[in-house]
């Protein structure tokens, strides 16, 4: 384990770096602190990582499924029919099927946390980072991260008061004081 | 006193002339964005949905409108004219009073009360909820995938809300003068058609796009400024946007 006392991205990178790149970790650290990293470790790449934060929202004018599918259509112009064929069998997993087509304040928590784990998958990243996960999220997460049987590992930035995830022996845990 | 007074006087009015200026400048940032924003398959949905809330949203709005304030006007002014026997003269008329004044500005009006105050909180709870962090974040740039097509899609409406508004008129004063005065539908439109000129549609399709895109520009920009979602933040605002549309409009009517 490993303790830092700077709010600062560099000794998240340096402890990273130490502890291995792909490995899933937990950071953990307080409810007061945790908004100063969540921005840092967004930051870290976005271009390989997944991101589900409440700091990087659905956008409440467009439609679910153009959320999720929001980078592949806007950044490489791939139409909404051809995104959805390719994630079918992820979208009838989940059973957001019927989500698709709604705003997200129509959905509860739990869908809008499967919404946005997909939003993430489509990147196709192999590191998904979480910004705070209670433990219903936690264990979907593991089920979907079982069905898609990939190398993708968990970024979990989690609070000092959340043993379901403290209390896991599969992550890296980094303390962020 | 008399310093203070004059001071404040000078700033009230800078300040005022001032946001044509920061319009502009907001202008050149969106137009910036238009080389490749429409080609973009999200940027154009966008388009299409606000174009629906524009105008199919609008249309009904814009169909009573017309057949009640044609009736009336046409109404009043076939009265006038018959006293003073000056019949022949209702096409000029009725070209003057619809064409140039009243469609342009009901149209603005039902545009800004129901499209350009929902664009503007739209834009606000987007900025206040931190949404344009995720376009941002997607290297999406909100001023041509978000703004850019709400401006846009103002324009076309208005464009079309116009047409309507000038059909159901023209067909709200004939049916009610069918009724009252006994004219038939013949002379009704010879005299609208001999005076109504391709300048006439050009000056009523141009003062109805620049003020929809200047009131779409302002209530987007409008958006930005909010800073809080709270009713007196949110009431300001409606009445500044209100208020410098319907003085554009005006200042839009003396020149064209």
């Amino acid at each position: 384990m490993c303790k830092n006392n700077k709010n600062d991205a560099s000794f998240l990178v340096d402890d990273i770096i130490v502890y291995g790149y792909k490995k899933d970790i937990l950071f953990i650290t307080d409810a007061e602190r945790k908004k100063n990293y969540v921005f840092d470790l967004i930051s870290l790449s976005k271009k390989e990582y997944g991101i589900i934060s409440k700091k990087l929202p659905f956008v409440s004018n467009l439609y679910v499924i153009e959320n999720i599918f929001f980078v592949l259509i806007y950044k490489y112009n791939i139409s909404l029919s051809k995104c959805y064929e390719k994630f079918k069998n992820i979208i009838k997993w989940l059973k957001i099927n019927d989500l698709l087509w709604v705003y997200k304040h129509e959905l509860t928590d739990l869908e809008l946390f499967k919404c946005m784990f997909l939003r993430a998958l489509t990147i196709e990243p192999s590191i998904i980072f979480i910004d705070g996960i209670s433990e219903e999220e936690f264990s979907l997460t593991m089920k979907i991260l079982d069905f898609l049987d990939k190398d993708i590992f968990l970024w979990i930035l989690a609070e000092k008061n959340d043993n379901f995830l403290l209390n896991n022996n599969s992550f890296k845990k980094i303390y962020l004081s | 006193m008399i310093e203070k007074l004059v001071i404040n006087l000078g700033r009230i009015i800078i300040s005022f002339f001032n946001i044509y200026i920061q319009l502009v400048l907001f202008l050149f940032k969106v137009g910036r964005e238009i080389n490749f924003s429409l080609i973009n398959r999200l940027n154009f949905r966008i388009l299409l949905r606000e174009l629906y809330n524009n105008t199919v949203k609008n249309f009904l709005y814009v169909v009573f409108s017309g057949f009640i304030v044609g009736g009336f006007l046409i109404n009043v002014i076939l009265n006038i004219l018959t006293n003073l026997n000056s019949y022949d003269r209702i096409g000029e008329f009725i070209v003057k009073s619809i064409f140039h004044l009243l469609s342009p500005f009901i149209v603005s009006i039902i545009l800004l009360m129901r499209s350009a105050i929902r664009s503007m909180l739209e834009v606000a709870y987007l900025k206040n909820n931190q949404e344009l962090n995720t376009y941002l974040f997607f290297d999406a740039i909100p001023e041509g995938s978000l703004f850019l097509p709400k401006i846009l899609s103002f324009s076309i409406s208005a464009l079309i809300l116009n047409f309507y508004f000038i059909l159901f008129s023209l067909l709200g004063g004939y049916i009610l003068l069918g009724f009252l005065h006994h004219i038939t539908y013949e002379n009704y439109i010879i005299q609208i058609v001999n005076y109504v000129g391709l300048f006439d549609i050009i000056r009523t399709s141009l003062k109805v796009v620049i003020i929809s895109f200047f009131m779409a520009l302002l209530s987007v920009k409008n958006g930005l400024y909010i800073y809080s979602l709270e009713i007196n933040a949110i009431m300001k605002h409606i009445v500044n946007l209100s208020l410098i549309t319907i003085f554009t409009f005006f200042l839009v009517m003396n020149f064209i």
